[in-house]
Protein backbone atom coordinates (compact mmCIF):
# COMPACT_ATOMS: atom_id res chain seq x y z
CA UNK A 1 0.00 0.00 0.00
CA UNK A 2 1.71 3.27 -0.83
CA UNK A 3 0.69 6.99 0.58
CA UNK A 4 -1.94 7.63 -2.37
CA UNK A 5 -3.64 4.19 -1.52
CA UNK A 6 -3.67 4.83 2.07
CA UNK A 7 -5.06 8.27 2.17
CA UNK A 8 -7.92 6.95 -0.26
CA UNK A 9 -8.91 4.03 1.98
CA UNK A 10 -8.73 6.43 5.16
CA UNK A 11 -11.38 8.85 3.26
CA UNK A 12 -13.49 6.18 2.57
CA UNK A 13 -13.38 4.48 5.94
CA UNK A 14 -13.95 7.95 7.29
CA UNK A 15 -17.08 8.28 4.97
CA UNK A 16 -19.76 8.80 7.37
CA UNK A 17 -18.03 11.50 9.38
CA UNK A 18 -19.19 14.97 8.38
CA UNK A 19 -17.25 16.31 5.35
CA UNK A 20 -15.40 18.78 7.50
CA UNK A 21 -14.32 16.26 9.95
CA UNK A 22 -13.09 13.60 7.49
CA UNK A 23 -11.55 16.16 5.44
CA UNK A 24 -9.47 17.93 8.33
CA UNK A 25 -8.15 14.20 9.05
CA UNK A 26 -7.51 13.24 5.49
CA UNK A 27 -5.55 16.67 5.13
CA UNK A 28 -3.45 16.04 8.58
CA UNK A 29 -1.93 12.51 6.96
CA UNK A 30 -1.53 14.52 3.74
CA UNK A 31 0.56 17.30 5.21
CA UNK A 32 2.43 14.51 7.07
CA UNK A 33 3.24 12.41 4.68
CA UNK A 34 4.33 15.35 2.95
CA UNK A 35 6.54 16.75 5.30
CA UNK A 36 8.23 13.28 6.46
CA UNK A 37 9.69 13.33 2.43
CA UNK A 38 9.19 10.30 0.57
CA UNK A 39 12.00 8.24 1.74
CA UNK A 40 9.60 7.74 4.88
CA UNK A 41 6.56 6.75 3.44
CA UNK A 42 7.15 2.95 3.35
CA UNK A 43 7.99 3.37 7.47
CA UNK A 44 5.47 5.67 8.58
CA UNK A 45 2.92 3.60 6.74
CA UNK A 46 4.31 0.35 8.72
CA UNK A 47 4.06 2.62 11.71
CA UNK A 48 0.58 3.38 11.11
CA UNK A 49 -0.24 0.00 11.05
CA UNK A 50 -3.46 0.60 8.66
CA UNK A 51 -5.94 3.24 7.72
CA UNK A 52 -8.55 0.98 9.94
CA UNK A 53 -6.55 2.01 12.80
CA UNK A 54 -5.93 5.46 12.17
CA UNK A 55 -9.63 5.49 11.36
CA UNK A 56 -10.96 4.06 14.88
CA UNK A 57 -8.49 6.29 16.41
CA UNK A 58 -9.67 9.29 14.87
CA UNK A 59 -13.51 7.93 15.72
CA UNK A 60 -12.49 6.91 19.08
CA UNK A 61 -11.20 10.85 19.33
CA UNK A 62 -14.28 12.20 18.18
CA UNK A 63 -16.97 10.03 20.67
CA UNK A 64 -13.98 10.56 23.33
CA UNK A 65 -15.00 14.40 23.00
CA UNK A 66 -18.92 13.54 23.43
CA UNK A 67 -18.51 11.31 26.53
CA UNK A 68 -16.59 14.49 27.77
CA UNK A 69 -15.34 13.92 31.69
CA UNK A 70 -15.36 10.40 31.28
CA UNK A 71 -13.33 10.40 28.62
CA UNK A 72 -10.97 12.54 31.23
CA UNK A 73 -11.42 10.19 33.89
CA UNK A 74 -10.15 7.00 32.21
CA UNK A 75 -7.49 9.08 30.59
CA UNK A 76 -6.74 7.16 27.07
CA UNK A 77 -3.98 4.58 26.99
CA UNK A 78 -1.74 4.26 24.23
CA UNK A 79 -2.05 0.25 24.59
CA UNK A 80 -5.77 0.76 23.86
CA UNK A 81 -5.24 1.11 20.37
CA UNK A 82 -1.78 -0.81 19.73
CA UNK A 83 -3.45 -3.95 21.11
CA UNK A 84 -6.23 -3.45 19.50
CA UNK A 85 -6.44 -6.11 16.50
CA UNK A 86 -8.32 -4.94 13.39
CA UNK A 87 -10.39 -7.82 12.24
CA UNK A 88 -9.22 -9.85 8.84
CA UNK A 89 -12.59 -9.20 7.28
CA UNK A 90 -12.74 -5.44 8.62
CA UNK A 91 -10.55 -4.96 5.61
CA UNK A 92 -13.33 -5.73 2.75
CA UNK A 93 -15.87 -3.84 2.05
CA UNK A 94 -18.67 -5.66 3.01
CA UNK A 95 -16.87 -6.39 6.74
CA UNK A 96 -16.67 -3.07 7.25
CA UNK A 97 -19.86 -1.94 7.06
CA UNK A 98 -21.26 -4.46 9.53
CA UNK A 99 -18.17 -2.67 11.84
CA UNK A 100 -19.88 0.42 11.02
CA UNK A 101 -23.05 -0.47 13.23
CA UNK A 102 -21.33 -1.01 16.49
CA UNK A 103 -19.60 1.83 15.72
CA UNK A 104 -23.51 4.46 15.73
CA UNK A 105 -23.73 1.71 18.82
CA UNK A 106 -20.73 3.53 20.25
CA UNK A 107 -22.04 7.14 19.06
CA UNK A 108 -25.05 6.76 21.13
CA UNK A 109 -23.22 7.45 24.32
CA UNK A 110 -23.47 3.67 25.86
CA UNK A 111 -20.53 2.98 28.05
CA UNK A 112 -17.53 1.13 26.63
CA UNK A 113 -18.55 -2.65 27.58
CA UNK A 114 -16.01 -3.67 30.70
CA UNK A 115 -14.85 -7.92 30.08
CA UNK A 116 -16.86 -9.85 32.63
CA UNK A 117 -14.26 -11.96 33.42
CA UNK A 118 -11.91 -9.27 35.41
CA UNK A 119 -13.99 -9.17 38.67
CA UNK A 120 -15.29 -12.48 38.60
CA UNK A 121 -11.49 -13.82 38.23
CA UNK A 122 -9.80 -11.49 40.45
CA UNK A 123 -12.25 -12.53 43.38
CA UNK A 124 -11.30 -16.36 42.87
CA UNK A 125 -7.39 -15.14 43.10
CA UNK A 126 -7.90 -13.14 45.90
CA UNK A 127 -9.72 -16.52 47.60
CA UNK A 128 -7.00 -18.52 46.54
CA UNK A 129 -4.55 -16.08 47.41
CA UNK A 130 -6.00 -16.18 50.83
CA UNK A 131 -6.42 -19.46 50.88
CA UNK A 132 -3.26 -20.85 50.41
CA UNK A 133 -0.96 -18.26 51.32
CA UNK A 134 -2.10 -17.55 54.91
CA UNK A 135 -0.44 -20.19 56.29
CA UNK A 136 2.69 -19.43 54.72
CA UNK A 137 2.35 -15.42 54.87
CA UNK A 138 1.74 -15.32 58.53
CA UNK A 139 4.99 -16.67 59.74
CA UNK A 140 6.92 -15.12 57.29
CA UNK A 141 5.90 -11.61 57.85
CA UNK A 142 6.05 -11.96 61.50
CA UNK A 143 9.57 -13.08 61.39
CA UNK A 144 10.13 -10.51 59.12
CA UNK A 145 8.67 -7.31 61.42
CA UNK A 146 10.12 -9.28 64.51
CA UNK A 147 14.00 -9.34 62.78
CA UNK A 148 13.46 -5.77 61.47
CA UNK A 149 12.61 -4.67 65.43
CA UNK A 150 15.40 -6.52 66.27
CA UNK A 151 17.87 -4.62 63.84
CA UNK A 152 16.17 -1.32 64.99
CA UNK A 153 16.65 -2.09 68.59
CA UNK A 154 20.30 -3.36 67.59
CA UNK A 155 21.00 0.09 66.07
CA UNK A 156 19.31 2.25 68.53
CA UNK A 157 21.74 0.03 71.01
CA UNK A 158 24.66 1.08 69.21
CA UNK A 159 23.99 4.52 68.95
CA UNK A 160 23.62 4.68 72.72
CA UNK A 161 26.32 3.05 73.75
CA UNK A 162 28.20 5.41 71.39
CA UNK A 163 26.88 8.40 73.29
CA UNK A 164 27.39 7.23 77.01
CA UNK A 165 31.06 6.12 75.88
CA UNK A 166 31.49 9.50 74.37
CA UNK A 167 30.13 11.01 77.32
CA UNK A 168 32.08 8.87 79.97
CA UNK A 169 35.22 10.19 78.16
CA UNK A 170 33.87 13.64 78.72
CA UNK A 171 33.43 12.69 82.47
CA UNK A 172 36.85 11.30 83.00
CA UNK A 173 38.28 14.50 81.49
CA UNK A 174 36.99 16.34 84.47
CA UNK A 175 38.03 13.77 87.10
CA UNK A 176 42.03 14.02 85.44
CA UNK A 177 42.32 18.00 85.24
CA UNK A 178 40.61 17.85 89.43
CA UNK A 179 43.40 15.12 89.89
CA UNK A 180 45.85 17.01 88.11
CA UNK A 181 45.31 20.01 91.03
CA UNK A 182 45.88 17.93 93.74
CA UNK A 183 48.80 16.54 92.34
CA UNK A 184 49.95 19.81 91.46
CA UNK A 185 50.53 20.34 95.28
CA UNK A 186 53.57 17.41 95.27
CA UNK A 187 54.94 18.02 91.82
CA UNK A 188 54.11 20.64 89.72
CA UNK A 189 55.18 19.50 86.86
CA UNK A 190 53.37 16.03 86.98
CA UNK A 191 50.28 18.33 88.12
CA UNK A 192 50.24 20.00 84.80
CA UNK A 193 50.77 16.93 82.40
CA UNK A 194 47.54 15.20 84.32
CA UNK A 195 45.38 18.48 84.33
CA UNK A 196 46.62 18.67 80.49
CA UNK A 197 45.62 15.00 79.44
CA UNK A 198 42.17 16.03 81.53
CA UNK A 199 41.63 18.99 79.93
CA UNK A 200 42.08 17.05 76.44
CA UNK A 201 40.13 14.54 77.49
CA UNK A 202 37.12 16.65 78.43
CA UNK A 203 37.41 18.39 74.82
CA UNK A 204 37.33 15.06 72.93
CA UNK A 205 34.39 13.39 75.75
CA UNK A 206 32.86 16.80 74.43
CA UNK A 207 33.56 16.42 70.86
CA UNK A 208 32.38 13.25 71.06
CA UNK A 209 29.22 13.45 72.46
CA UNK A 210 27.79 16.09 70.45
CA UNK A 211 29.00 14.31 67.24
CA UNK A 212 27.03 11.31 68.31
CA UNK A 213 23.95 12.66 69.39
CA UNK A 214 24.26 14.84 66.03
CA UNK A 215 24.74 11.38 64.69
CA UNK A 216 21.48 9.90 66.54
CA UNK A 217 19.28 12.86 65.33
CA UNK A 218 20.27 12.43 61.46
CA UNK A 219 20.11 8.37 61.32
CA UNK A 220 16.96 7.63 63.91
CA UNK A 221 14.60 9.68 61.66
CA UNK A 222 16.21 8.27 58.68
CA UNK A 223 15.67 4.43 59.86
CA UNK A 224 12.00 5.57 60.90
CA UNK A 225 12.03 6.75 56.98
CA UNK A 226 13.13 3.59 55.71
CA UNK A 227 11.03 1.67 58.06
CA UNK A 228 7.39 3.79 57.42
CA UNK A 229 8.55 3.18 53.54
CA UNK A 230 8.69 -0.39 53.47
CA UNK A 231 5.66 -0.94 55.37
CA UNK A 232 3.83 1.44 53.20
CA UNK A 233 4.55 -0.65 50.24
CA UNK A 234 3.81 -3.74 51.79
CA UNK A 235 0.66 -2.21 52.89
CA UNK A 236 0.05 -1.10 49.60
CA UNK A 237 0.84 -4.06 47.57
CA UNK A 238 -1.79 -6.26 50.20
CA UNK A 239 -4.23 -3.25 49.21
CA UNK A 240 -3.94 -3.79 45.24
CA UNK A 241 -4.08 -7.51 45.39
CA UNK A 242 -7.42 -7.18 46.99
CA UNK B 1 8.73 2.96 28.60
CA UNK B 2 6.68 1.68 31.59
CA UNK B 3 4.32 4.31 32.33
CA UNK B 4 1.51 5.11 30.36
CA UNK B 5 0.24 8.64 29.30
CA UNK B 6 -2.64 9.82 30.55
CA UNK B 7 -4.53 12.41 28.12
CA UNK B 8 -4.44 14.91 30.25
CA UNK B 9 -0.70 14.99 30.28
CA UNK B 10 -0.89 14.53 26.77
CA UNK B 11 -2.44 17.24 26.07
CA UNK B 12 0.02 19.06 28.03
CA UNK B 13 2.94 18.24 26.44
CA UNK B 14 1.48 18.89 22.92
CA UNK B 15 0.07 22.44 24.27
CA UNK B 16 4.12 23.11 25.69
CA UNK B 17 5.58 21.68 22.38
CA UNK B 18 3.12 23.95 20.26
CA UNK B 19 3.82 27.35 22.51
CA UNK B 20 7.77 26.87 22.06
CA UNK B 21 7.35 28.01 18.32
CA UNK B 22 5.58 31.67 18.39
CA UNK B 23 4.90 31.12 14.45
CA UNK B 24 3.18 28.18 15.54
CA UNK B 25 3.74 24.96 14.08
CA UNK B 26 3.04 21.38 12.05
CA UNK B 27 1.81 17.93 12.80
CA UNK B 28 4.96 15.87 11.45
CA UNK B 29 7.15 18.18 14.00
CA UNK B 30 4.99 17.96 16.92
CA UNK B 31 4.87 14.16 16.32
CA UNK B 32 8.61 14.44 16.20
CA UNK B 33 9.01 16.71 19.10
CA UNK B 34 6.84 14.67 21.30
CA UNK B 35 8.26 11.51 20.58
CA UNK B 36 11.90 13.31 22.42
CA UNK B 37 9.86 12.72 25.23
CA UNK B 38 7.10 9.79 25.37
CA UNK B 39 6.65 7.16 23.14
CA UNK B 40 3.59 7.72 21.21
CA UNK B 41 2.77 5.88 17.85
CA UNK B 42 2.52 8.10 15.11
CA UNK B 43 -1.65 7.94 14.44
CA UNK B 44 -1.90 9.25 18.18
CA UNK B 45 -1.62 12.64 17.90
CA UNK B 46 -4.17 13.85 15.07
CA UNK B 47 -6.97 13.52 17.63
CA UNK B 48 -5.65 15.18 20.32
CA UNK B 49 -4.46 17.83 18.30
CA UNK B 50 -8.52 17.93 16.74
CA UNK B 51 -9.48 17.94 20.47
CA UNK B 52 -7.35 20.69 21.08
CA UNK B 53 -8.37 22.45 18.86
CA UNK B 54 -11.83 22.36 19.55
CA UNK B 55 -11.70 22.83 22.64
CA UNK B 56 -10.31 26.35 21.21
CA UNK B 57 -6.60 25.82 23.05
CA UNK B 58 -4.98 25.88 19.91
CA UNK B 59 -6.00 27.34 16.33
CA UNK B 60 -4.91 26.56 12.89
CA UNK B 61 -4.08 28.80 10.04
CA UNK B 62 -3.01 27.32 6.51
CA UNK B 63 0.44 28.44 4.98
CA UNK B 64 2.05 27.96 1.99
CA UNK B 65 4.92 25.64 1.79
CA UNK B 66 6.95 24.10 -0.93
CA UNK B 67 4.05 24.46 -3.27
CA UNK B 68 1.35 23.11 -0.75
CA UNK B 69 -0.80 24.36 1.86
CA UNK B 70 0.56 23.48 5.19
CA UNK B 71 -1.56 23.08 8.07
CA UNK B 72 -0.03 25.40 11.14
CA UNK B 73 -1.21 24.69 14.90
CA UNK B 74 -0.57 27.60 17.42
CA UNK B 75 -1.48 27.73 21.25
CA UNK B 76 -4.27 30.31 21.95
CA UNK B 77 -5.21 32.54 25.29
CA UNK B 78 -7.03 29.87 26.49
CA UNK B 79 -4.54 27.31 25.37
CA UNK B 80 -1.82 29.35 27.40
CA UNK B 81 -3.61 29.56 30.53
CA UNK B 82 -4.41 25.66 30.17
CA UNK B 83 -0.73 25.16 29.82
CA UNK B 84 0.20 27.23 32.81
CA UNK B 85 -2.68 25.54 35.05
CA UNK B 86 -1.25 21.95 33.38
CA UNK B 87 2.92 23.01 34.43
CA UNK B 88 1.81 23.92 37.95
CA UNK B 89 0.00 20.55 38.27
CA UNK B 90 2.67 18.67 37.05
CA UNK B 91 5.08 20.60 39.51
CA UNK B 92 3.54 19.49 42.58
CA UNK B 93 2.43 16.03 41.23
CA UNK B 94 5.86 15.48 39.79
CA UNK B 95 7.30 16.42 43.24
CA UNK B 96 5.03 14.24 45.48
CA UNK B 97 5.67 11.21 43.08
CA UNK B 98 9.62 12.02 44.08
CA UNK B 99 8.95 12.44 47.65
CA UNK B 100 7.70 9.03 47.65
CA UNK B 101 10.37 7.33 45.60
CA UNK B 102 13.20 8.84 47.76
CA UNK B 103 11.63 7.58 50.36
CA UNK B 104 9.98 10.65 52.49
CA UNK B 105 6.73 10.63 54.27
CA UNK B 106 3.69 12.24 52.80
Amino acid sequence: MNRQEFLERLRILLGDLSEEEREEAVQYYEDYFADAGPEMEEQIIKELGSPEKVALMIREGLRGEDAGDAYAENGFFQSRYDDREVPADYTTSSGYTGKEESYRGYGDGQPERRPWTSRTLKIILIILIICVGFPVVIPIVGGAVAGLFGLIAGAFGIFFAFVIFSFCIAVCGVAMAVAGVTVMFSSISAGFLVCGIGLLLLSAGILLTVFSVRLCCVMVPSIFRVLTGVTRRLFYRGKERA
Amino acid sequence: MVFNTGAALLDAIVLAVVSREEEGTYGYKITQDVRKAIDISESTLYPVLRRLQKDECLEVYDRQYDGRNRRYYKVTDKGAVMLELYRSEWLKYSKKITDIFEGGMI
